[in-house]
């Protein structure tokens, strides 16, 4: 049903009573109707609720009746004349007793508690004032119920422009009255149906949607379900109005994801205010949304920008969040409790927890070069760091970190450490020469006696360099290598030497070169005074590796024996073995800690040495 | 110059190399000085530092068999005897609380011991 007719605003208006629109029938008879007769009076002295509620009644497409003043004068609706039949038109400004008089006495009580009932329904006001609106010129009235302070100020608009407020209603009278009601604030666009909403917001979509529930073709609530399916408009604030009052079909509303529920009739008032506040919260979450979309821009940017690897870790690091690894370590990209065993080898996995207990029982940035696997499987370093993010609550929510491949420089720090070591060893050799140029010129007789002397220990040392520069770095020099090429290396009687002993056993670095000094001295002065330089004599060395020793660790027991030696006549040291015997005494104990003996027997000299010895034993190197 | 600065100060010569301690044994012993020691490690170092009734002056090498010496250094300076580090290393391994502290570099010259201790002894 529709009346098209009675929305023309472009028909006569007689200048006495402009307000009332519409080219029906009973428009025209009011419009023409002599009201001065009547107890209302002429129509300029109506007040404004009369006419607007006489507007209302004589263009409307249902039948109404409407009687106004103590007498009850008669004013009705085109759609009501049927009902009236013969007593139209004369029924129009004629008081209810003349148009009815046979039925008075029916009419009569109803009408008493109507109007008791109404004098005491506090929402009538609104309904008038709100009423009053729908007039195109509403005249400020005495009564002040139109107050435009007390309606909701708009808000800054969105885009710089008012906001965009779409009416899907099927109701025509309605889409009018909104959209009247709406346009000095937004721009405002209707539509009579679900479908057809769908089609405006495809084409613009609009900051806030007002529908209808009861619609043709599509309606309210199916065309919310529609749009809080698509993505682009699950977030679009939508006010339902609705006839259909509680809680069940509020309740509904809301389910489907309405955004407001407003019951008709409402005020104007609160219409206004709540548009105004749905499009105030959909402000703020965009700009909130616009904001963090921003700031994770940022944080994509800088951690796509950074060579580092990024990660976040639960507040007791029991499960990785998300590691972005960089093509050093393999990513996380979903939360892992497997962590530690994908990035750290067993024999760090300790050191590196307990970092972490430090830092989370002092909720302080953990700080810590440890080894990781690495993407290929091969052991790298890397310097990581993170930062406890502390809730409102002071608690840990999460830690943020950061780690950097460190690989390279701790290579080059391994090898610097080797090379300044080497460094130190050779000037430490200078410094050992230097003390043995002084010591063997303090010993010897002349020139040419200082030169033999000083270029046989030159010589030992060679040797001992030798030994030490073929090893790989971890390798170590073995006893039985030692000793073989201090015999072999200057006396050639190999017969009159017996060896006996575990071969195999380590040296440690550090005591390589004295221990060796020491051997060569015993050695020398076996050449020249001792076992190896007469005819009767015999040198048997034997050794043991001892792998706890009173210390618990383990030690090398070196047995020198002389014997068939023709000792010097007095039981006095043997000529030049002063030199040998003071190593062996003072500085094998001094620097190596070593336990020493140096005896001179009847028949030959024997000297006992134990020293430290390195951790492992191992197979001869032949 | 040597006799008359180190003419019989007590001198504690702390060096773990068995050949150098001798050698500045040898030539603090021909300057006149008494030698306490020497001793080649940290803990040596600390107890004789302790006990010794009364020291005038110290050499202390910085590395003693792979420990560091400075807790040795600190104990010197607790007992307000002049020292001088003796090192084959750089000098930045040395704490900046012993910056007021003479560096011997290793070969150490006895001019140089002499004049570093003898400028503490002087203070």
């Amino acid at each position: 049903m529709t009346d098209t007719a009675s929305h023309d605003t472009g028909v006569m208006r007689p200048s006495s009573i402009g307000w009332l629109v519409g080219s029906g029938e009973m428009a025209t008879l009011v419009r023409a109707f002599d009201w001065a007769q009547t107890p209302l009076g002429p129509t300029s002295s109506w007040s404004p609720a009369l006419r607007m509620i006489v507007g209302l009644v004589v263009s409307n497409r249902l039948p109404l009746l409407l009687w106004w003043g103590p007498d009850y004068i008669s004013i009705y609706s085109d759609a009501y004349r049927p009902v009236l039949g013969t007593k139209h038109p004369e029924a129009l400004g004629k008081p209810f007793r003349e148009v009815w008089p046979e039925i008075r006495h029916i009419l009569e009580p109803l009408i008493g508690a109507a109007r008791a009932l109404v004098s005491t329904a506090l929402e009538a006001k609104h309904f008038v004032e709100e009423a009053l609106r729908w007039l195109p010129e509403t005249e400020p009235d005495n009564s002040g119920i139109i107050a435009d302070a007390a309606i909701p100020q708009p808000a800054e608009p969105i885009s710089g422009e008012r906001p965009h407020v779409l009416l899907a209603d099927d109701n025509a009278d309605m889409r009018d009255y909104v959209k009247r009601l709406l346009a000095q604030r937004y721009q405002v666009e209707v539509v009579p149906d679900g479908e057809a909403a769908l089609a405006a917001i495809s084409r613009r979509k609009p900051d806030l949607l007002l529908t209808d529930v009861m619609m043709p073709r599509l309606d309210g609530i199916q065309l919310l379900a529609r749009l809080r399916a698509d993505p682009r408009t699950d977030t679009l604030p939508v006010i339902l109005l609705s006839a259909r009052a509680g809680e069940e079909s509020r309740v509904e509303g809301m389910r489907v994801g309405a955004d407001d529920y407003l019951i008709k009739p409402f005020s104007a008032r609160e219409l206004l205010a709540r548009i105004e506040a749905h499009l105030n919260m959909a402000r703020f979450r965009t700009e909130a949304t616009e904001r963090l979309r921003a700031s994770e821009e940022r944080y994509r940017a800088f951690v796509s920008a950074s060579s580092d690897v990024v990660y976040r870790m639960s507040p007791d690091w029991s499960e990785m969040r998300y590691l972005q690894g960089k093509d050093f370590i393999a990513d996380t990209e979903t939360p892992s409790q497997s962590w530690l065993e994908k990035y750290v080898h067993a024999d760090h996995q300790e050191r590196v927890m307990e970092a972490i207990r430090k830092a989370i029982a002092s909720k302080s940035a953990f700080e810590l070069e440890h080894p990781v696997i690495r993407v290929d499987g091969a052991v790298g370093w890397a310097l990581s760091r993170a930062i406890p993010v502390l809730g409102e609550d002071g608690e840990i929510v999460e830690w943020f970190g950061a780690a950097r491949d460190v690989t390279e420089r701790r290579e080059w720090e391994d090898r610097q450490r080797v090379l300044v070591a080497e460094l130190q060893h050779r000037t430490r050799n200078l410094i050992v020469i230097r003390s043995m140029a002084e010591k063997t010129s303090r010993a010897s007789a002349d020139l040419g006696d200082f030169r033999g002397r000083f270029r046989e220990r030159l010589d030992a040392l060679a040797r001992v360099q030798g030994l030490l520069s073929r090893l790989d770095e971890l390798d170590r020099v073995t006893f039985d290598h030692l000793i073989r090429s201090e015999i072999s290396a200057i006396h050639d009687g190999a017969d009159r030497v017996t060896l006996r002993g575990p071969p195999g056993v380590q040296l440690r670095s550090s005591t390589v070169q004295t221990l060796a000094l020491a051997l060569h001295e015993l050695a020398t002065n076996a050449v020249k005074y001792g076992a190896l330089g007469q005819p009767a004599g015999r040198l048997a060395i034997s050794w043991r590796f001892e792998p706890a020793g009173e210390d618990g660790k383990p030690w090398l027991h070196i047995d020198w024996r002389e014997q068939g030696v023709e000792m010097p006549q007095g039981g006095a040291t043997s000529p030049g073995g002063g030199q040998g015997r003071e190593l062996i005494e003072q500085a094998l104990p001094y620097q190596l800690k070593a336990k020493t003996s140096y005896v001179l027997e009847a028949d030959g000299i024997h000297c006992k040495i134990s020293v430290p010895a390195s951790g492992e034993r191992v197979a001869a190197h032949g | 110059m040597a006799e008359r600065t180190l003419r019989s100060c007590r001198i504690l010569v702390v060096e773990d190399d068995y050949l150098l301690a001798d050698d500045l044994r040898r030539e603090l012993d021909e300057a006149g000085a008494i030698v306490l020691g020497p001793v080649g490690t940290v803990e040596d170092a600390l107890k004789a530092i302790d006990t010794e009734p009364r020291i005038d002056g110290a050499l202390l090498d910085v590395n003693l068999g792979g420990e560091l010496a400075f807790p040795a250094g600190d104990l010197l300076v607790q007992r307000r005897v002049p020292f001088a580090f003796t090192t084959g290393y750089d000098d930045d391994v040395i704490p900046s609380r012993f910056a007021h502290v003479p560096v011997c570099q290793k070969p150490v010259s006895l001019i140089k011991v002499v004049s570093a201790i003898g400028r503490a002894l002087e203070k």
